[in-house]
């Protein structure tokens, strides 16, 4: 025989959460002690309180809010010309078919830039690498963003961490780069392991996403242009 | 648990799995399927436990946010719904500890700290109908350390069974069994019955 029953038990025996045999028991003991029946009975008001409270029905606009907000961090697809590409270098174990491939989209992309212009425009991986000291007469050339890209060629930008940052492949690998920060030489390089890339992830954990398919990150973090990678530096 | 709720749990996880799947494959509904189903039991939460309607959207939002990016590794260890909830009641914990450093958490043995929102006036059979017992209700439960809120929120507004209250909180079933009970003895104090 039980002396009094716990709260636990009132509590567990009111939800159902308690075997048949202490169940019984309780049951039992319920029937012949008045005490535990007033608590018991003190907490089934209690209890019932609670479940009368209804469900707080979300704001309206929250749902769009939060699909805005998914939708700046999702990895926006890549331009179309990216697949081809990777078709054309994917072929397996086909080495006439590929070359000729290759040489033929070679042939037509330089066709294509030529005639529009674009051969002039000097390549974004060159303000990324870092470049000899240019004697002081020479005119520093900033690479400006495209802003007349053909319409096949759309540029891939991400919103991550209140900042817009502009999709590069470049000879040295891929790199999101902030806008704005276009022809800038990262001044520090920071990976992603370090303490002071561990600090950077912490502060704004949405690079991670950026850096996780290998690309590298520039953006301006402490007044200066850093190049955060995933891999050691 | 009997054979009806296996069953309801094992339809869950495969809708789960395959949502998963989808959302790993790019499909941009998947996440948007996900966010429909839990919204409001997230918003609910975050309400219940932050104590305002703003921080509450807050919360959601961010919460969600966590949920986008991990949702690939999902591995169907637990249902959708109790990994959800282990997301929100985590980050709900980060946040609202964050935002109020002062806030002490009352000591789960002693119950100290408890003070009493009944009204005297009236029967607690009256009470338990009448309009504002509602809002004394969400006056106390607001007055609960967070510890015992989450459990008597996810029981008792959310309707977990123990076992998933386990698992979204990572404690052993007596514990959450135990937490339950001191929560609602203390909110049984604050309401004066």
């Amino acid at each position: 025989m039980i002396r009094h029953l716990s709260s636990e038990q009132l509590s567990a025996y009111l939800d159902g959460e308690v075997a048949s045999p202490e169940s019984r028991e309780i049951e039992g003991h319920l029937a012949s002690c008045g005490d535990c029946r007033d608590r018991f009975k003190s907490m089934q008001r209690t209890v019932s309180g609670v479940w009368r409270l209804e469900r707080a029905a979300p704001p309206p606009g929250l749902s769009t809010r939060v699909r805005a907000e998914v939708a700046a961090v999702r990895r926006p697809e890549v331009f179309p010309g990216r697949g081809l590409v990777s078709y054309v270098f994917g072929l397996p174990n086909r080495p006439v078919l590929r070359t000729s491939a290759a040489m033929g989209l070679a042939l037509v992309l330089s066709l294509f830039l030529f005639t529009n212009g674009l051969e002039h425009r000097t390549g974004l991986q060159e303000t990324l690498v870092p470049a000899p000291a240019m004697p002081a007469m020479v005119e520093v050339v900033t690479v400006e963003p495209m802003v007349d890209v053909p319409f096949f060629l759309p540029q891939t930008t991400s919103k991550v961490a209140g900042r817009e940052f502009v999709w590069r492949e470049l000879r040295s690998g891929d790199v999101w780069v902030q806008r704005g920060l276009e022809g800038q030489e990262p001044a520090t390089h920071v990976s992603a392991q370090s303490p002071q890339g561990r600090e950077l992830l912490a502060r704004y954990s949405e690079l991670g996403l950026l850096l996780a398919d290998g690309a590298r990150v520039v953006l301006r973090y402490r007044l200066e242009t850093v190049e955060l990678s995933s891999k050691g530096v | 648990m009997g054979v009806a709720t296996v069953s309801a749990v094992v339809r869950d996880l495969d809708l789960d799995l395959e949502l998963v799947e989808r959302h790993r494959y790019g499909d941009v509904r998947a996440f948007n399927e996900v966010y429909q189903r839990f919204e409001e039991m997230v918003y609910n939460l975050a309400y219940r436990l932050a104590g305002n309607r703003e921080e509450a959207a807050d919360l959601t939002q961010e919460i969600f946010l966590r949920v986008f990016r991990h949702l690939g590794s999902f591995g169907g260890r637990s249902t959708l719904k109790t990994w959800i909830f282990r997301i929100a009641v985590n980050h709900c914990r980060d946040r609202l500890s964050r935002w109020h450093p002062l806030t002490q958490p009352i000591g789960e043995d002693t119950g100290e700290g408890v003070t009493a929102y009944a009204d005297p006036g009236r029967g607690p059979e009256e009470l338990a109908v009448a309009a504002d017992e509602k809002r004394r209700v969400e006056q106390a439960l607001t007055h609960l350390p967070q510890v015992f809120r989450e459990v008597v929120v996810l029981r008792d507004i959310e309707g977990l069974s123990y076992e998933e209250i386990a698992d979204v909180l990572g404690v052993r079933i007596g514990t959450v069994r135990s937490r339950i009970a001191r929560g609602r003895d203390q909110l049984r104090a604050l309401l004066g019955d």
